[in-house]
């Protein structure tokens, strides 16, 4: 992995999406650009329903654009299948979510092995990783534990931990402390910054600008637009 | 109650429309099962009871010389008699090259008190060429009114058919042969001009269980010149064997829907719950009480089950035409059929489950914590299994598996919907083999021979039909109307040899000398004897003292016959003669072939009657058992999908989850037919062992009800089992496969806003 600045690891470019919804349309991005560098921490800022999630699910290969398009590294995610999105996602793209999004049955542990597993990670390799992980993540002490039993801060780890399992080229965040209390928030802020500092590139969905404070650059969407981009602290 | 009749509207309003409609469909479903198996297992007896007040049925059917048929219907205990009918009993009736054998009755004027055949097509024969056919005969040789017949007995002679009626002298054709026809005396003339020596009477007594004593006081008394006689009762029993063997089936297979509706309702308001357990939370939090929450999700579901159980009773209804075999059809084609009781039946069984089944997870779902339930929390406690479970499997597939195991309750109800399916079309295919196996082996059901060959005209030599080329064994009978404890049944003395005569000994041993005697399982069932015992009886008016040394398997009067030895009958009336031999053709000689040859050898003296070993009389019964396991198979397909797709948001919110994490839509589609798969596991590793047994205890009921005996018929063969399992699982696969193909096309992002 680079360090930051050094190169052009995400573009996207003029994307465009609406949603259909009892016949009506609803656009929800109308034409947004966007490049992150390598190593670079970019923060999506906006009010509700300006299209931050779905600009994030866009960059990550979630969902298609209806026009323009992205390229992660060199690959051009509009001309690849569902399928082959699916083998991009596992090796090159983590995702954090708002609602954690743990698989319910599957304990901690079990969580983290399973995205290593899908990359082809043997076993006892993706165990170890997942369990060095959790542990650097304060979650030693509930390997075994269901994602139920967890507090919310606590399952927010483990899916940081699950994101990063495959060491992606992309950390995606939407809204990761938006379902915390701020003592769990301050953590995983604390989290993701020291992943930054460790050369993680992050793109973080947040409308909270303290929390945004942490990344390099902001990017302000209005309404499906590019309103602004500059330092943490720009309007 | 406030409040709770809106919340039930907006509930059945709701966005869930797709999940409604699949339980709406999986109780009307469940309903078909219910009120067709309802209408159509009590229907044999009533029918055949409102034929036969109809018709004033005889309680009594004397044939013989007409001088002694008019002499005992002249006895003064007789109530109500018509006749004497000239009757022809060695007519033939020449249909495509086939002969069948018939009984001509000249019957001018339907002006009758007893024994009015009931009209069911055209009119009544009034000229000298019209013919009137029973129903049963006409329908199974494919002939109706104004098609033309020749008959055969003196003379040929050509008729018209002008009608068709029910005949109640004897039990339907083809189960009971010969057919009977109706014709003018003229008519009659034309066939057999002059024999006016034989005729039929038929007589009513104040109740119909007096006619078997009045029979034993005729002879005891010495009355001569009676051929024959039938008693309603016994006529009943043979017109309700073939129901009562199909009422027995229906009534297993009922108790399958009904299981299968109990399951399949369980399951599929257990699956609804959860799947609305936030939108329950959601009514928590906005301050309705558990007990409003309960009582509008029980309202909603009781309006979906009455508009279900009416909307399946209904179109059960609809079936019943096509379940009506045995004497519903024999009696004329029966309209669809809507009783008051089938409905109010399914509805109480279908409202009786969904009350259950909603109450339950609806009073648990209600008084779960709000803040849980929005989150998500998985209930508590978590199962054991789920616990177990809750690694990364070595094959990622497996995920799917596991995901069953994590909802323990929905997996076990809807593996058991799929089990019981199983277990019913184990007993299915049970049943139809066994009705195949029947049928290609008349000795199964106690009629070991090939041909058999009627003294029509004199005596008949049995050693002359022995020595007929292709003949391999032949036995002679001389049949008694016999009776034991006050108890009438069927005796026959055997001559020849008995020991080769193929009859099946299912206990004891055959009977090997004179005194010597073996039964049906009905007849010692009926008289309570057992093999070893001594019996005397009256074959007709003959004391005869036999030891009953075996059992063997009978379907003839519901098993109630005793053999013995012939020698045993002639010590004790030496003017006893054999009227039948039975033959068994040689190995490699076809049964017609031989009939034909004896035909010629011994002439017109003798009736020759080939066996029928085609299953066409038993069709009607296995298409319904067919019917009824795809009835089966069809409820238990849905109430799987219902599941998996009712179950869409918690499947959704996972599978987008997979999908973000890099699972491709054919490893998802593969999870969900893993996930299917293990269902169909489950089900067949317990429905194949319950299905075996229950078609050894079911089986054994049928033949027991039917005097055959238990043990009568054979488990599936292990191929059938084998493939069904195979069926089973690969269909429970499919649908896994098509719920998870459903969801794994979709882009995840909107997966992941699935609410």
């Amino acid at each position: 992995m680079e360090h930051p600045g050094v190169s052009e690891l995400l573009a996207a470019r003029d994307l465009v999406k609406s949603f259909h919804t009892d016949g009506a349309t609803q656009p929800v991005l109308r034409g947004v650009s966007v490049t992150v560098e390598r190593g670079e921490w970019a923060a999506i800022m906006g009010p509700s329903g300006c299209g931050k999630s779905t600009l994030l699910h866009l960059l990550g290969g979630l969902d298609r654009p209806d026009a323009g398009s992205v390229v992660l590294g060199d690959v051009d995610l509009a001309s690849l299948g569902v399928a082959e999105r699916a083998v991009l996602r596992r090796q090159r793209v983590g995702y954090v979510f708002q609602q954690y999004n743990l698989v319910a049955h599957l304990d901690v542990t079990a969580n983290v092995v399973l995205p290593q597993r899908l990359a082809g990670t043997g076993r006892k390799a993706a165990r170890e990783r997942a369990e060095e992980l959790l542990t650097a993540l304060g979650l030693g002490d509930r390997l075994r534990a269901l994602p139920g039993t967890l507090s919310g801060g606590e399952q927010q780890r483990v899916a940081i931990a699950r994101a990063l399992a495959n060491r992606p080229d992309l950390l995606l965040a939407d809204e990761p402390t938006g379902a915390l209390d701020s003592a769990a928030a301050a953590t995983v802020i604390e989290l993701l910054a020291a992943q930054h500092a460790a050369g993680q590139t992050v793109v973080m969905v947040t409308h909270d600008a303290e929390v945004a404070d942490g990344a390099d650059r902001t990017i302000h969407l209005r309404d499906g637009l590019v309103v602004g981009t500059g330092a943490a602290d720009a309007p | 109650m406030s409040g709770v009749l809106p919340l039930a509207g907006a509930g059945l309003k709701g966005r869930r429309r797709g999940g409604l409609a699949a339980t709406f469909l999986v109780l009307v479903l469940a309903s078909v099962g219910i009120a067709a198996g309802l209408v159509v297992s009590g229907q044999g007896a009533p029918l055949l009871d409102r034929v036969a007040a109809e018709a004033d049925v005889a309680h009594l059917v004397v044939k013989g010389r007409e001088a002694a048929v008019v002499a005992v219907a002249g006895d003064p205990e007789v109530r109500a008699s018509s006749g004497p009918f000239a009757t022809v009993d060695d007519a033939v009736l020449v249909v495509d090259d086939e002969e069948i054998a018939m009984e001509l009755m000249a019957v001018d004027d339907l002006d009758i008190a007893v024994n009015r055949p009931p009209q069911r097509a055209g009119r009544w024969a009034q000229r000298p060429d019209e013919i009137v056919l029973d129903r049963s005969l006409a329908a199974d040789v494919g002939l109706g009114v104004g098609d033309t017949v020749t008959l055969r007995s003196d003379a040929d002679a050509t008729y018209t058919v002008v009608g068709t009626a029910v005949n109640l002298t004897d039990c339907f054709y083809p189960q009971c042969d010969p057919g009977r026809a109706w014709l003018t005396e003229a008519g009659l003339d034309r066939l057999a001009p002059g024999d006016r020596v034989f005729a039929q009477a038929w007589l009513r007594f104040d109740e119909p269980e007096q006619a078997d004593p009045f029979v034993q006081r005729q002879a005891a008394a010495g009355v001569t010149g009676i051929g024959g006689t039938e008693s309603w009762l016994d006529t009943r029993d043979d017109f309700l064997a073939f129901d009562r063997v199909f009422g027995a089936f229906v009534t297993a297979f009922g108790m399958f829907v009904l299981v299968v509706a109990a399951v399949v309702v369980a399951g599929s308001m257990a699956v609804r719950m959860v799947a609305r357990r936030r939108e329950i939370g959601l009514l928590g939090a906005v301050g309705c009480t558990p007990r409003q929450i309960t009582g509008a999700l029980l309202l909603e579901h009781l309006v979906v089950g009455v508009g279900a159980a009416g909307t399946g009773w209904f179109l059960g209804g609809f079936l019943t035409p096509v379940l009506q075999i045995g004497i519903g059809a024999a009696l004329g084609p029966q309209d669809p059929a809507w009783t008051l009781p089938s409905l109010v039946v399914t509805l109480a069984v279908v409202l009786g489950l969904l009350t259950v089944a909603t109450l339950v997870p609806a009073r648990s779902a209600s008084r779960r914590p709000v803040t849980d339930v929005l989150r998500d929390v998985p209930p508590e406690p978590v199962s054991r299994l789920s616990r177990r479970a809750s690694g990364v499997p070595r094959r990622l597939s497996l995920l799917g598996a596991q995901d069953v195991a994590s909802r323990p309750t929905r997996g076990v109800l809807a593996a058991l919907a799929i089990a019981v399916a199983v277990v019913g079309t184990i007993v299915s295919l049970g049943f139809v083999q066994a009705v195949g196996e029947v049928a290609a082996d008349p000795a199964r059901a106690g009629d070991p021979w090939d041909v058999t060959v009627i003294a029509v005209d004199g005596p008949l030599d049995p050693d002359a039909v022995g020595a007929v080329d292709g003949v391999a064994t032949w036995f002679s009978e001389v049949s008694r109307r016999s009776t034991l404890q006050d108890g009438a049944f069927l005796s026959m003395a055997i001559g020849g040899d008995p020991s080769t005569a193929g009859f099946r000994i299912a206990g004891g041993r055959a009977m090997a000398t004179a005194g010597e005697a073996i039964a049906g399982y009905g007849f010692l069932h009926r008289f309570d004897v057992a093999v070893g015992d001594q019996v005397r009886f009256l074959a007709g008016t003959t004391p005869i003292d036999v030891t009953v040394v075996g059992w063997y398997r009978e379907t003839e009067d519901t098993g109630e016959v005793l053999l013995y030895r012939l020698e045993t009958l002639t010590a004790a009336d030496p003017t006893a003669v054999p009227g039948v031999v039975r033959a068994t053709a040689a190995a490699g000689t076809d049964p017609a072939a031989l009939g034909a040859r004896i035909a010629d050898a011994l002439g017109p003296a003798v009736r020759v009657e080939v066996i029928d070993t085609g299953t066409d009389d038993l069709d009607a019964m296995t298409a319904v058992l067919r019917l009824v396991a795809l009835l089966l198979l069809v409820m238990a397909v849905a109430n799987l999908l219902t599941t998996l797709l009712t179950s869409t948001r918690e499947s959704a919110r996972r599978i987008g989850v997979q999908q973000a994490v890099g699972f491709t839509p054919r490893q998802l589609v593969g999870e969900g037919a893993v996930a299917g798969a293990v269902l169909g596991l489950l089900a067949v590793v317990v429905g194949v062992p319950l299905g075996l047994v229950m078609f050894r205890l079911l089986s054994d009921l049928v033949s027991e009800a039917v005097g055959v005996g238990p043990g009568w018929m054979a488990a599936p063969a292990l191929a059938s089992v084998a493939v069904l399992a195979l069926v089973a699982v690969a269909v429970a696969a499919a649908v896994g496969a098509l719920a998870s193909a459903r969801l794994a096309r979709r882009p995840a992002a909107e997966l992941l806003r699935w609410e």
